[in-house]
């Protein structure tokens, strides 16, 4: 299982890129962020589904579909190890997909601390 | 500008929708090809920017969709996809988009990317010059009037009314109404071909000049479709060159110029032929009056099967308020005088004619007996 660090990672989200991307509206980012979320617990059951009936098919679609949300909110880490994913998916290289996942889940972790924090500060 | 976005990613959708009406614009949302499809041909949309993979339909394959048919203007598409590149831009130019810009997007630069289509698409001047090439045709007619400007309402109000029916309901869409009240006008373009001492004749034409006259419709045809031909910008004009060559056909095969019937008569040349007439009868001549409404409508619906498609005619009896009303909106203050000689063919049409004597003059289309 990958280790998740305990401290947030400032490249978990790139908050003034998501603002300058948002035009300045705030109301906008906290519903993107929101939806996003959410959005994105779906987007990783299905990508786990697809990598245990060895669906490389789907897994890249499912990478693919993450990879592209993640870079329109900004979220760094999690736009790199999507993109990762769907290389390897697409290269049929399945063995490393669930450290791909693994890596993916900490990195929701991270974006829900660093949302955490945003609202505590706001 | 009515822009079209398409997404099946929300998160992303919302963002690119609610920046462009920060910029001003009128956004609208579709999640898949196919949804967005069917908004394009409503004809209220002519810039999408549209996402790549897609369920149902890709931004690949709508690309391509557009690019297949001919619509009331140019649609400009904007591809946004996370795929880079140049083998990705060369697909996508390909399929038919005319920009492509890569996620994650900056708002700033979409902006900037959809000026430039809102640019392209304003140097479309073309339903100025279109409607400019028919007053121009119908110049040399002196006192036509407003007769163009109520012709395209009439095709207009035949098409949307139409486009209710079951039918036809996979033929008329939004732009294909759009496109008759574009094109409509220019259903007597030919006659710029026909010498003046025919058309500007005071008298009855002899069998021979009547000839020359039907050539009108055969004229304005194969100008348009040279004009058409190999110019995909220029698509429309097929509909155009439609409508010149057959709107004096006859239902039942008795026009001209190449006796045609039924639906070997293209809708729109159907369309045309019955709004074309109504503006006859409606129309003071130097030798009738104006018809009523009532009178116009009788004639028109005794002709049903005979000169006009019985689903044109039904659509007419179903839009009399609207004819009205257009007659009512744009009637001509100066009556018609001998020069209208549009009203000199009719005998060719109603097949009074013989070799050596020509008949009373008529209206080029109107029904026997007028």
């Amino acid at each position: 299982m990958e280790h998740c660090s305990e401290e947030i990672d400032p490249f978990a989200l790139d908050l003034e890129a998501l603002k300058e991307r948002c035009l300045g509206n705030l109301a906008l980012v906290e519903r993107v962020l929101a939806k996003f979320t959410k959005q994105l617990d779906t987007d990783l059951a299905e990508l786990e589904r697809a990598i245990q009936t060895r669906d490389a098919t789907q897994a890249a679609q499912v990478a693919h579909r993450i990879k592209g949300t993640a870079g329109s909110v900004a979220a760094r880490n999690l736009y790199e190890n999507a993109f990762r994913a769907e290389q390897r998916a697409l290269d049929m290289q399945l063995a490393e997909l669930p450290r791909d996942l693994e890596r993916m889940r900490c990195d929701r972790t991270q974006l829900l601390k660093t949302i955490e924090g945003m609202k505590q500060r706001a | 500008m009515r822009v079209l976005v398409v997404d099946d990613d929300p998160v992303t959708s919302e963002i690119i929708v609610e920046d462009l009406r920060q910029f001003g614009y009128d956004v609208v949302g579709a999640s898949d090809g196919q949804e967005a499809f069917d908004l394009i041909r409503t004809g209220q949309f002519h810039l999408v920017i549209s996402d790549w993979q897609m369920p149902k339909m890709s931004g690949l394959e709508l690309c391509r969709e557009i690019r297949k048919r001919q619509w009331s203007g140019y649609i400009y598409v904007i591809l946004l996809t996370s795929r880079s590149g140049v083998e990705n831009v060369v697909c996508g130019l390909n399929a038919g988009a005319d920009d492509f810009l890569t996620k994650p997007f900056h708002p700033q630069e979409l902006r900037m990317r959809l000026r430039t289509g809102e640019r392209i698409l304003a140097l479309e001047s073309r339903d100025l010059v279109i409607f400019a090439m028919a007053k121009l045709a119908e110049f040399r007619d002196k006192d036509t009037g407003a007769h163009l400007e109520r012709m395209r309402e009439y095709s207009r109000i035949l098409a949307e009314e139409l486009s209710h029916w079951p039918k036809y309901a996979h033929v008329i869409d939004g732009d294909y109404v759009q496109l008759i009240y574009l094109t409509s006008p220019l259903h007597d373009i030919g006659k710029v071909g026909v010498p003046d001492s025919v058309l500007l004749k005071p008298g009855r034409l002899s069998p021979e000049e009547f000839e020359l006259m039907k050539q009108h419709s055969v004229l304005g045809g194969e100008t348009l479709r040279a004009v058409a031909e190999g110019r995909s910008t220029a698509q429309f004009l097929v509909m155009a060159q439609d409508i010149a060559l057959t709107h004096h056909e006859h239902y039942n095969g008795h026009g001209y110029p190449n006796q045609l019937r039924g639906e070997q008569i293209p809708l729109c040349g159907r369309i045309v032929a019955l709004a074309d007439v109504y503006d006859a009868l409606r129309s003071k001549r130097v030798y009738k009056e104006a018809f009523s409404h009532d009178t116009a409508r009788d004639t028109i619906a005794q002709e049903s099967g005979r000169q006009f498609d019985p689903d044109v005619v039904q659509a007419f009896l179903n839009c009399e308020k609207d004819f009205i009303a257009v007659a009512n909106r744009f009637r001509d203050s100066a009556p018609m005088t001998l020069r209208d000689n549009s009203a000199l063919v009719s005998q060719v049409d109603l097949g009074l004619t013989d070799n050596n004597n020509a008949a009373p003059a008529h209206d080029s289309n109107l029904p026997v007996g007028v």
